[in-house]
């Protein structure tokens, strides 16, 4: 573009008053460039002003000395002009007041030696926002040449379910892919389901049979049982995606990066580009190079993440200070969930009714940590357990020793319904062992609300561990990207897949991949349903119609 | 948006920019030369602020746009006056930073009048060749300023803030071969509502370099 500049300058919000406007305005005529400046260049007249130049005049390249950019930035945009925004009002003026730099006075001028420092600090950001529309040019959009909407939902299980009906009802077409034979994932497994609307307070029946149907019904998502994702190659917009069954080895499963140790020679020194390729290749022999695109993949403008979790696994001898591997009546919430589902709760030693029960929350051992991988949902998921034990039996009794009892927004209600049952116990405690005894298990716990050392006959002990992410056993994505298949593991996230991002929710550390549930952290199936709408609104912002054609992942000021 | 430009003419297949861009946004083809995914690219510059040969840049944000502008601040020297300011210049993250800095000046909040700050899109894009364009032409100290890292880090790129820090230890060394103290380059690190801290952390900079004196390549 051939640039017609001009360079504008406001005299309001106390610029006008702390700076010398003649002597800034001959800061771009020594240049050559036209100047002119305005007492409120935002308002409607200062505004007309630009667009009569722009219109009339041509000037399609314009410093704008005013505010910060981060402001008025719609104000001063203008279609097809370069714009830049020198910021004399919050970095200049405002924060260097006259009182404190005063401006030289008419005696001072006189001597060559004086200067004034906030008039010189105005004169080098009009000259550096001059350089900068000089070295610069418009961007232009990205177009894809075959630009996707339809959206891949990796996860068949409460949250993918979720998402793929909220993308299905916005118009976009889905695809559900499932590694097991069946919809549903663990809550297939569940004996009841924590509140999820009004009044919070009881436990209800599964919903998952509902998600189930409601997807078979969609004519806009489609369903893929055992099958996984073999690798997601190209970039968003159009990703080309292979699927394949879970066993299966197919040459388009993803490569993964050398370890470092294979890309040095025996003496230590780094591989020659050709030669570490090579041995790429071999490493990842029978497999296609990432940037080999395979023929009969499917294109997906964005991915949904909803690969869930699995149950802790606790290692052999962790948590025996709890009785866990000594006793088969010491078991985690995951276990107990499966024998609650079966049929009234007896004792997996015996088969004798399990009228006492005492769920721990926290491992204990002179910390006060949740079990790794636990959140509100384990605090939730013991109340929901312990109603079962009452539910079950009329005299029942359960115990719940927590160090953190967390149960946010209307959870609470629940909370409170489960403090009012007299066959429940909450208290904030640590249990210090499990010993047998009393005709089945002893729990001894310390530093209760009571105080004191207490001691609880158990027929049962259930542990609330937690719930694993599929992303911290697999990168499940399996993404043909250079850096590796899964997220780049920046040490930080338990191998959960969310990035962190402060501002940017249900994004990940790869573009147009979006993440919800289980993956993200903890959640319950009520967290999970939200963040699945979440998570299936970000292509959509994307996508809207103002950006149709090019793809911009997200609309920003610069 | 925009997306990064590559002049792969010049392109040494040192690998950096893919390794360290925080989306993966590069695949190297069999002899390492960058294949860019721009839809996978949110534009951060870390690519740019990687890359040894200075050969990545945007249209709108490039090695060179930034540099001029480093170039266009007047350098006075005793040329110039008997006494003449320090210059000092501020890179300054444009997420958290940058509107920190507005923040504190919405609340009349003053620091130095000395200091010039270029806003840069994360401190990950800062090219180590802005700094020494700065200090060789006699500017006397460069800081950056941008997101906490670690474990609650806040960069809005993940790692730019932490990949700056490590540029800028080594330049160190580049900057004793030019006979420059290390301390004149430092870097800081600010949340959005720290804005109070900033004339201090601000002022305190400039006195130190003022402490260290004027750059004695002022003026030439």
């Amino acid at each position: 573009m051939d640039k017609k500049y001009g360079v504008y300058i406001c005299e309001g919000c106390g610029i006008g008053e702390s700076l010398d406007i003649e002597a800034l305005k001959g800061i771009p005529e020594e240049e050559g460039l036209p100047v002119k400046t305005h007492a409120c260049l935002c308002g409607p007249q200062g505004v007309e002003l630009l667009k009569k130049d722009i219109g009339e005049k041509g000037i399609n390249t314009l410093v704008i000395a005013a505010c910060s950019r981060r402001v008025n930035f719609d104000v001063f945009r203008f279609d097809g002009c370069i714009v830049d925004r020198v910021n004399l009002r919050e970095q200049v003026v405002w924060s260097h007041p006259r009182s404190e730099f005063p401006a030289l006075t008419a005696e001072q001028k006189e001597d060559d030696d004086n200067f004034d420092r906030v008039q010189m600090l105005a004169e080098d950001y009009i000259k550096m926002g001059m350089a900068r529309v000089e070295k610069i040019t418009l961007p232009e959009p990205h177009k894809l040449e075959n630009l996707s909407r339809k959206i891949l939902v990796i996860g068949g299980g409460i949250t993918g379910m979720s998402a793929a009906l909220d993308a299905a009802k916005a118009g976009y077409e889905a695809t559900i892919v499932e590694k097991t034979a069946q919809l549903g994932g663990h809550a297939n497994h569940w004996r009841k389901q924590l509140p999820i609307a009004n009044p919070y307070d009881r436990l209800i029946s599964p919903i998952v049979g509902d998600l189930v149907k409601a997807v078979a019904a969609s004519p806009k998502i489609t369903v893929k049982t055992n099958t996984v994702v073999a690798r997601i190659a190209g970039e968003p917009g159009e990703f080309t995606v292979s699927l394949k069954k879970p066993t299966e080895k197919i040459e388009f499963d993803v490569p993964f990066p050398l370890p470092d140790d294979m890309k040095v020679d025996a003496s230590g020194k780094e591989l020659e580009a050709e030669k570490l390729h090579e041995v790429y290749m071999e490493y990842n022999k029978g497999k296609k190079d990432i940037l080999t695109l395979d023929p009969d993949g499917e294109l997906y403008g964005a991915v949904i993440l909803a690969a869930g979790w699995r149950p802790y696994a606790p290692t052999d001898g962790e948590f025996a200070h709890l009785g866990l591997g000594q006793f088969a009546d010491v078991v985690t919430n995951h276990q107990f969930e499966e024998l609650a589902a079966k049929g009234k709760i007896t004792r997996p030693s015996d088969g004798k009714e399990a009228k006492s029960v005492v769920f721990i929350q926290s491992p204990g051992q002179g910390n006060d940590k949740d079990f790794d991988f636990a959140g509100s949902v384990t605090s939730l998921v013991a109340l929901k357990q312990a109603k079962y034990v009452r539910e079950d039996f009329s005299d029942g009794k359960a115990f719940v020793f927590y160090q953190h009892m967390r149960t946010p927004g209307l959870s609470e209600n629940f909370y409170k319904s489960i403090q009012q049952d007299p066959g429940i116990f909450l208290t904030k405690g640590e249990v210090v062992a499990v010993t047998q005894g009393g005709g089945g298990l002893m729990v001894e716990a310390d530093n209760t609300l009571l105080g004191e050392k207490i001691k609880v006959n158990a027929d049962m002990v259930v542990l609330g561990t937690g719930m694993v992410p599929a992303t911290a056993d697999d990168p499940v994505i399996n993404l043909a990207y250079r850096q590796g298949p899964g997220f780049r593991d920046i040490g930080l996230f338990n191998g959960y897949a969310d990035s962190n991002f402060i501002c940017f929710p249900y994004e990940t550390q790869r573009t147009g991949i979006y993440a919800a549930g289980g993956v993200r952290r903890s959640m319950t199936a009520e967290e999970s349903i939200e963040d699945a709408s979440g998570a299936a609104s970000r292509p959509f912002s994307a996508w809207s119609p103002s950006t149709a054609g090019s793809l911009s992942i997200r609309v920003r000021a610069t | 948006m925009s997306f990064p430009d590559f002049f792969f003419q010049r392109c040494t297949q040192c690998k950096r920019c893919t390794a360290e861009c925080p989306f993966g946004a590069l695949d190297d083809d069999a002899k390492g030369t960058p294949k860019p995914n721009p839809t996978r690219c949110r534009r951060c510059g870390t690519c740019m602020g990687a890359c040894p040969e200075r050969i990545i840049g945007f249209a709108d944000y490039n090695i060179d746009s930034v540099g001029s502008m480093v170039k266009a601040v007047r350098v006075p020297s005793e040329d110039d006056y008997a006494e003449p300011p320090f210059r000092i210049l501020g890179l300054v993250c444009e997420n958290d930073a940058y509107p920190a800095l507005d923040i504190a000046g919405l609340n009349r909040l003053s620091y130095s009048a000395d200091v010039r700050f270029v806003p840069v899109r994360c401190l990950g894009s800062v090219n180590v060749i802005w700094i020494k364009d700065a200090l060789s032409q006699g500017m006397d100290g460069v800081f950056l300023l941008g997101c906490k890292h670690g474990d609650d880090y806040q960069c809005h790129f993940v790692k730019g803030s932490e990949l700056a820090e490590v540029r800028m230890k080594k330049i160190g060394d580049a900057l004793a071969s030019l006979a420059l103290e290390e301390e004149r380059v430092r870097q800081f690190e600010v949340a959005i509502d720290d804005y109070h801290k900033l004339p201090e952390m601000i002022n305190s900079f400039v006195k130190s370099v003022e402490e260290l004196g004027p750059n004695p390549f002022k003026g030439f």
